[in-house]
């Protein structure tokens, strides 16, 4: 079943149809929850309660990227999370010691498929990318995620958002500038066969 | 800045052919501006590096979730829980309250009807009694207005019952309009009793007792020059307007109550309704 006629169906208050959508949507709206909050419990409850807002909001769809559009129900909801978070800061879910090393690798950063020596060194990438995410301003954070990591073009990225295309290319590149000021020092560090590794991916 | 941004542009295909052509002319002469373009190459690479992270479990709703169950439509927001609990106290309040006030109002249509028997025996009547208000305004006189009666406000007939009792009562003594006299008595207590207890505009409850006693001696005085009445209907009429009179008070005071709870209870579910929908 196409996915015009599956929205159509919800849109009648077909649960069922609805539901196909979000197995086939749960991935993209997670990551992006999680990247958005870095955490994963808070992720999942912004997942779900962006799935639980689309389906009643369902109405106000009007064609377009569907994609884009849940896109744009969970951003806003992290958007409001995090505002809420700066309201009423909380502690980390993931505590530091003093040597700022984790105690608990975060699960849902890992590979199971790399060796050990590469999952430590994806480990080691993964947590400063998230780290370096949390200190971007939300706005510039979310486009990021959704055109670096979620691969939305410039177009769909801007439907997300609710922002005209020229401020989505400005927050994108000024997101970029600042991820590689923040992952400057992290780069020199990391062993030269990775630093080559990640030369081939470009 | 612009720099940074026209890199970005082109990293992603994203410039204009023109602006294009000058960029790559720009990054063929300056070392600087190749070494931004390589460093924002990585950062993108490592950032498309990190793989889409698998849900943790399903999202998907249960019926309960989407508020199918509680009859919510799709895009409509939660409805406040107290709203059944509106809805049925404003049902139940109306029910109670056309049940209340119905069977007032047929207590007190059966109460005249023991000196419509008897009239009926004397005088073959052919409208139906609760016609006879205006059945009698039309053959007497000073019937008719018994008859304007209901129509007026709670303290006239109060005035009206003291100007058209005693006529009813000078009538009846002439045998021909016997029957007459009785009408215009019934309308007369009727207009007397009926009116002042119209609902939701009730005056209050011992002004009500106060119309309905001089309706009762009126109604007692009509029917005394009729000779073929039996002499136990008076005491009939005067003791059941008496006897309602104990718990009168209580039912006006249970009436209001049960119109404010219902028009208070269908406001605020209204209310709550309109807002879940907005």
């Amino acid at each position: 079943m196409d996915e015009a006629a599956l929205i159509l169906d919800a849109q009648r208050g077909d649960l069922e149809a609805f539901n196909r959508l979000v197995l086939a949507y749960q991935d993209l709206v997670y990551t992006q929850a999680c990247r958005m909050l870095g955490e994963t419990e808070a992720a999942e409850d912004a997942a779900q309660d962006a799935f639980i807002a689309a389906f009643r909001k369902l109405g106000s769809y009007r064609g377009g990227s569907f994609k884009a559009w849940l896109l744009r129900i969970v951003t806003n909801l992290c958007y409001d999370e995090l505002r809420r978070r700066k309201r009423r800061p909380t502690t980390p879910l993931e505590p530091m010691d003093n040597d700022e090393e984790e105690i608990e690798s975060p699960r849902w950063l890992s590979d199971p498929n790399g060796t050990p020596e590469d999952e430590t060194e994806r480990l080691e990438l993964a947590r400063a990318l998230q780290r370096c995410l949390d200190q971007l301003p939300p706005e510039f954070r979310a486009v990021v995620v959704l055109v670096d990591i979620q691969g939305m073009d410039y177009i769909e990225a801007a439907e997300s958002t609710a922002k005209p295309l020229g401020t989505v290319k400005s927050r994108l590149a000024r997101a970029r500038m600042r991820m590689r000021n923040c992952l400057q020092g992290f780069w020199e560090l990391l062993p030269e066969s990775f630093r080559l590794v990640k030369e081939s991916e470009l | 800045m612009r720099d940074w941004e026209a890199l970005s542009a082109y990293l992603d295909n994203q410039l204009k052919p023109k602006d294009r052509v000058h960029l790559e002319s720009l990054l063929a002469q300056s070392p600087e501006l190749r070494s931004a373009f390589e460093e924002l190459r990585r950062t993108r690479a490592v950032l498309r590096s990190q793989k889409r992270l698998r849900a943790p479990r399903n999202f998907t709703l249960t019926a309960e979730m989407a508020g199918i169950r509680r009859g919510i439509p799709p895009g409509a927001r939660p409805i406040n829980s107290s709203y059944p609990v509106l809805r049925l106290a404003s049902v139940l309040a109306t029910i109670f309250f056309i049940f209340i006030t119905i069977g007032d109002l047929a207590v007190r249509m059966v109460a005249p009807a023991p000196m419509t028997v008897a009239v009926s025996q004397d005088q073959p009547i052919m409208a139906p009694f609760g016609m006879g208000g205006g059945g009698g305004g039309e053959e007497v006189p000073p019937a008719p207005a018994a008859v304007e009666a209901p129509a007026m406000e709670a303290p006239a007939p109060v005035e009206e019952a003291a100007e058209v009792a005693p006529a009813p009562t000078q009538a009846a003594l002439a045998q021909g309009e016997a029957f007459s006299a009785m009408a215009s008595a019934v309308a007369d207590q009727k207009a007397v009793v009926v009116t002042p207890l119209s609902p939701a505009l009730t005056p209050t409850p011992a002004e009500a007792a106060r119309l309905l006693v001089p309706g009762a001696a009126e109604a007692e005085e009509a029917a005394q020059p009729v000779e073929n009445l039996a002499s136990a209907e008076p005491a009939e009429r005067q003791s059941s307007p008496a006897g309602r009179l104990s718990w009168l008070p209580l039912l006006r005071i249970i009436q209001i109550l049960l119109a404010m709870l219902a028009i208070g209870a269908g406001l605020a579910a209204l209310y709550l309704r309109r807002s879940a929908r907005s």
